[in-house]
């Protein structure tokens, strides 16, 4: 049972589930009002970042009942978490407004989703993952529904809803397989049972595989990511943005977890590190190609953006790669997924602020000349391309370095060398909008960006700090160095 | 031969039949009844496994419930001349998914032989349970006191179920005003 010092360390969550009711009963007064609602998700966002901070400068490492950890890991990923959605709750409701979906229902969901990937950032349980994944993935199958007018909207939350109701069934099987191979669904207990186990492993391979399978799907690494471009298409351009920042960041956070589920020293299971390596291998050489020679054919921008999140989750598994045999390397995936969630966090807020002729979405012909008509979108959204694209000077070079550093320390050579290629291509791809918006002259029928001025403001703040954190990533890099892994 | 071995046995073989005819029927109603099989003979394994109150749950819940649930859609939603047929489908996405289904089978089943022992026993043996008054304090036990926070958690699981669903089916735009279809 829980006493009073456990009810402080789970602070966070208890507010959380405090502002979802409070959320609710707001909503519920008046449905047309959406100001309560949207200020006490605010509230509650602020709430929860000022308790994760506390709790982080607690420096305490302690799992309750085996349940839930809370460690610097986890209170510095909650931190970042409710941030991220933060910034997208403040930014994204003139967007919601402009596509007539600006209802309280969407807080509501949103602060679910939250609750959902800070529970799963800090579940060492396989059944508290399990709960954790759906109450996250529930609110997000909705979310991206929310434009129910749209046909595509619809498709792609189906799509979304049936392959994750199936996965989420692939990971129970995993989870039985393992808990009948080790005996518990703890992580710390199964860390211990492989410390100790000798003999056949093939039963716990197969579940650890299958349960793998699931987070891969959510993070859409390659074979797994065929819902990825349809899901990104068809929501709302806000709901992108949520998705590609705190699900994959709360997916890959699992995904390091479940990886490092059992003692590689132990003697049982080194020709399984071998072949679990193999898998990331395989899984993170598709991802980088996929993403990055499919990404340069798109027309659209959001599909060009899904292609890019399945290309990144390439990289971020050559970075979980490096960490196999020196788990102290593990600070290079945290840095990547920090760098890459600010970027995709300004440039999809800036989408959002796009006014389109026609009601298709936004097609890369729509950026055609926009230097002459707006410079500060230009230079802004040319930040963000150039920064996925890994430029020097801006965060994503430094983030792609480190990944880079830790393979090559763990002597992945020649994965290095394809993902270096596959960074070449995929920066063609980046290049292509920041040239159409340079180098053409203005078209009457492209895109308007007018958003209002706390929006600049915001997006402005983010452009900056990829600049910054480009040029000063020592900071960041020490914060994720003090994310340490524990059993 | 040990009779709760037979029990397994008979249970066990209507399960995987009970499954099998849930994909191969015709109709979408005799599906949903084969399905009612398969539930039975799951309440009757975990009868023969000692427990009793969650056999009883199997029954009431999937038996009763869910599956008044799937035949009210499958009326809703109304009944089409025509129905899905295995045959429809080509010969080659047939062949590759029951070959693959054969292999990820191979896997499992050679995983599971494999393994010497299966350790996974719980802390609750048959002896502990009497000396908790039965199965539904153990269960308490369990489900209240060690998993309270799994339990509040999937309260807030089911509220987002329940939040998604009428965001999604709210039958008018209450933003603009207007009706939509």
């Amino acid at each position: 049972m829980f006493d009073s010092s456990t009810i402080t360390l789970i602070f966070p969550w208890i507010i959380l589930g405090f502002g979802i009711m409070a959320t609710m009963l707001a909503s519920s007064v008046r449905i047309e009002t959406r100001l309560p609602a949207k200020l006490l998700t605010i509230f509650t966002l602020v709430l929860v970042m000022i308790t994760s901070a506390k709790l982080f400068n607690l420096d305490t490492t302690i799992t309750i009942n085996g349940f839930i950890e809370v460690s610097h890991l986890s209170c510095m990923t909650l931190f970042f978490i409710s941030a991220i959605s933060l910034i997208f709750v403040v930014g994204s409701g003139g967007y919601l407004e402009k596509e007539k979906l600006h209802i309280s229902d969407f807080y509501n969901l949103v602060l679910l989703m939250v609750l959902g990937a800070s529970v799963l950032v800090s579940a060492k349980d396989l059944f508290v993952m399990f709960i954790a994944l759906e109450v996250m993935s529930l609110p997000a199958y909705a979310l991206v529904g929310f434009r129910r007018n749209d046909s595509r909207s619809n498709e792609a939350a189906l799509k979304y809803f049936i392959l994750g109701g199936a996965l989420g069934a692939v990971y129970l099987l995993g989870a039985s397989f393992i808990f009948g191979a080790s005996g518990s669904t703890q992580l710390s207990q199964i860390f211990e049972w492989s410390k100790i186990h000798n003999g056949d492993v093939l039963l716990f391979l197969v579940g650890h595989i299958l349960v793998l399978f699931a987070f891969l799907f959510k993070a859409a690494a390659a074979p797994f990511h065929f819902w990825k471009p349809d899901v990104y298409e068809g929501s709302p351009v806000a709901v992108t943005g949520l998705m590609a920042t705190v699900i994959t960041t709360a997916a890959f956070v699992v995904l390091v977890r479940l990886f490092h589920m059992v003692d590689f020293q132990s003697q049982s299971f080194v020709p399984y590190l071998e072949s679990l390596k193999q898998l990331i291998r395989v899984v993170a050489v598709l991802s980088l190609v996929v993403g990055s020679t499919i990404m340069i054919l798109q027309k659209n921008l959001k599909r060009l953006l899904a292609y890019s999140a399945i290309n990144h989750t390439g990289y971020i598994l050559l970075g979980l790669l490096g960490t196999m045999s020196k788990p102290e390397q593990i600070y290079s995936v945290w840095f990547y997924l920090a760098g890459y969630a600010v970027i995709s966090c300004g440039l999809f807020l800036l989408l959002s602020q796009s006014e389109t002729r026609n009601d298709q979405g936004l097609e890369l012909v729509d950026l055609t000349g926009l230097m002459k008509r707006n410079p500060l979108v230009t230079a802004l959204a040319s930040i963000f391309f150039l920064s996925m694209a890994g430029m020097p000077f801006t965060v994503g070079f430094f983030t792609k370095y480190t990944v880079f550093m830790s393979s090559i320390a763990s002597g992945e050579v020649v994965f290095v060398i394809i993902a270096a290629i596959c960074t070449v291509i995929g920066a063609y791809g980046y290049l292509r909008p920041v040239a159409l918006m340079v180098m053409r002259d203005p078209d009457p029928t492209a895109a308007e960006f007018n958003g209002t001025k706390s929006n600049q403001a915001l997006i402005i703040m983010l452009a900056v700090l990829c600049l910054v954190l480009g040029v000063f990533p020592q900071a960041l890099i020490q914060l994720t160095k003090g994310m340490e892994l524990i059993p | 031969m040990d009779w709760s071995f037979l029990a397994f046995v008979i249970f066990a073989t209507i399960a995987i039949l009970g499954s099998l005819m849930v994909i191969l029927q015709k109709t979408p109603v005799s599906s949903a009844f084969s399905l009612v099989l398969v539930f039975f003979s799951f309440a009757g394994l975990y009868a023969l496994l000692g427990a009793h109150f969650i056999a009883a749950l199997q029954i009431l819940v999937y038996t009763g419930a869910i599956m008044v649930l799937f035949v009210f859609v499958i009326m809703l939603l109304g009944q089409d001349e025509k129905t899905t047929d295995i045959k429809d489908t080509s010969l080659l996405f047939k062949g590759v998914t029951t070959l693959g289904a054969i292999g990820l089978l191979s896997v499992f089943l050679r995983a599971v032989m494999g393994s010497k022992e299966i350790v996974a026993k719980g802390q609750y043996s048959e002896e502990k349970i009497k000396e908790l008054g039965g199965n539904l304090q153990a269960i308490s036990e369990v489900l209240f006191k060690d998993y309270v926070f799994h339990f509040e958690l999937v309260s807030f699981l089911i509220l987002g179920a329940i939040v998604a669903t009428v965001a999604l089916a709210k039958r008018k735009n209450t933003y603009s005003g207007e009706y939509h279809e």
